[in-house]
């Protein structure tokens, strides 16, 4: 049922929609997700976004739907989500603001403890999880890939005495490498502090209404 | 009898209401919704597509998919020929009906 060209935003709601309607009898769940998905058709992201706010949380529009179903047929499969503790603002607060600044207050842990919240929530998708959990130690990596492939490049082919360059003493670090030190926990913090805004977003957004 | 009177009210009526707008013209769910939404006889959608499950069951309404130009194809709400019966005699008892509630609770006029 899920039109995979539509925009991002769409793609979440009409899924977020079908889980929350689990429970209720499956000609009524797929009259709500076809409607919805019928109207946000073709819109782009911006306009599909503005629609979605007029509809609504889609644990509403399920409640709404469960009370107005007389004889709800309990299906096995799609059970209801829990929104719970772990889709509270102050959980969102707290998970965003330990992917954020975590890792600076108590360098690793903080961030770690943040990643394990996370997962532990229904409000963001697993996408967003994985992007959130890989992204930052991959660019703290890149970061140090990259100094000791320049490092290796700026190495004289030939030894000092044929080339009259000054020797390099072994014992010191290599400037690019040293910067690296630097700059791959930056680059951590940085894109932990991006990843940790639009999750922020998304689920305030989510959690609307 | 504490309980919501407007939600007391709107669930006795608001399927007739619906079969009053699909007398007007076919209409699709989403703008079944905004019209009752606006009017405030339903919550949300999830309010609406249970009621048209169910007065499609009774045959009251039916649905087809039609496309436009501009817009995606979108399944119609039709009233049935079922559905004007029963509109209709939801008229005739609607008039009397209320003026009978109007008699116990309208203010005393002298």
């Amino acid at each position: 049922m899920t039109d995979h060209t539509a925009p991002q935003v769409v793609r979440n709601y009409l899924a977020q929609l079908e889980a929350a309607l689990g429970g209720v009898s499956t000609d009524v769940r797929d009259s709500i997700v076809a409607g919805v998905a019928e109207e946000l058709s073709g819109l782009d992201a911006a306009t599909a976004a503005m629609r979605i706010e007029t509809l609504g949380d889609p644990a509403f529009i399920a409640a709404e739907a469960r009370a107005e179903s007389p004889a709800p047929v309990i299906t096995a499969a799609a059970p209801v989500p829990e929104f719970g503790m772990s889709s509270q603002r102050w959980y969102i607060v707290l998970t965003t603001a330990l992917l954020e600044f975590g890792g600076i207050v108590i360098p690793l842990a903080g961030w770690v403890v943040g990643i394990m919240l996370l997962w532990a929530s229904p409000l963001w998708t697993r996408a967003e999880k994985l992007v959130a959990t890989i992204v930052p130690p991959a660019a703290a990596a890149l970061v140090v890939v990259g100094a000791l492939v320049l490092d290796l490049a700026s190495r004289p082919m030939l030894p000092p005495a044929v080339t009259g360059a000054e020797a390099i003493n072994p014992l010191l670090p290599h400037t690019l490498i040293w910067n690296a030190s630097i700059t791959a926990p930056l680059a951590a913090v940085i894109a932990s502090i991006v990843i940790g805004i639009v999750l922020s977003r998304r689920a305030w957004r989510r959690t609307a209404r | 009898m504490t309980a919501d009177v407007g939600a007391q009210l709107r669930k006795g009526v608001v399927e007739y209401c619906i079969l009053g707008l699909l007398a007007r013209q076919p209409m699709y769910g989403w703008s079944l919704s905004e019209a009752l939404e606006s009017q405030g006889m339903i919550a949300s959608i999830g309010t609406l597509y249970p009621i048209l499950s169910r007065l499609r069951t009774q045959g009251l309404v039916s649905t087809y998919d039609q496309g436009s130009d501009s817009g995606p194809v979108r399944k119609y709400y039709r009233l049935s020929a079922a559905g004007e019966q029963q509109l209709e005699l939801f008229r005739q008892q609607w008039a009397p009906f209320a003026a009978t509630v109007e008699g116990f609770i309208g203010e005393d006029a002298s």
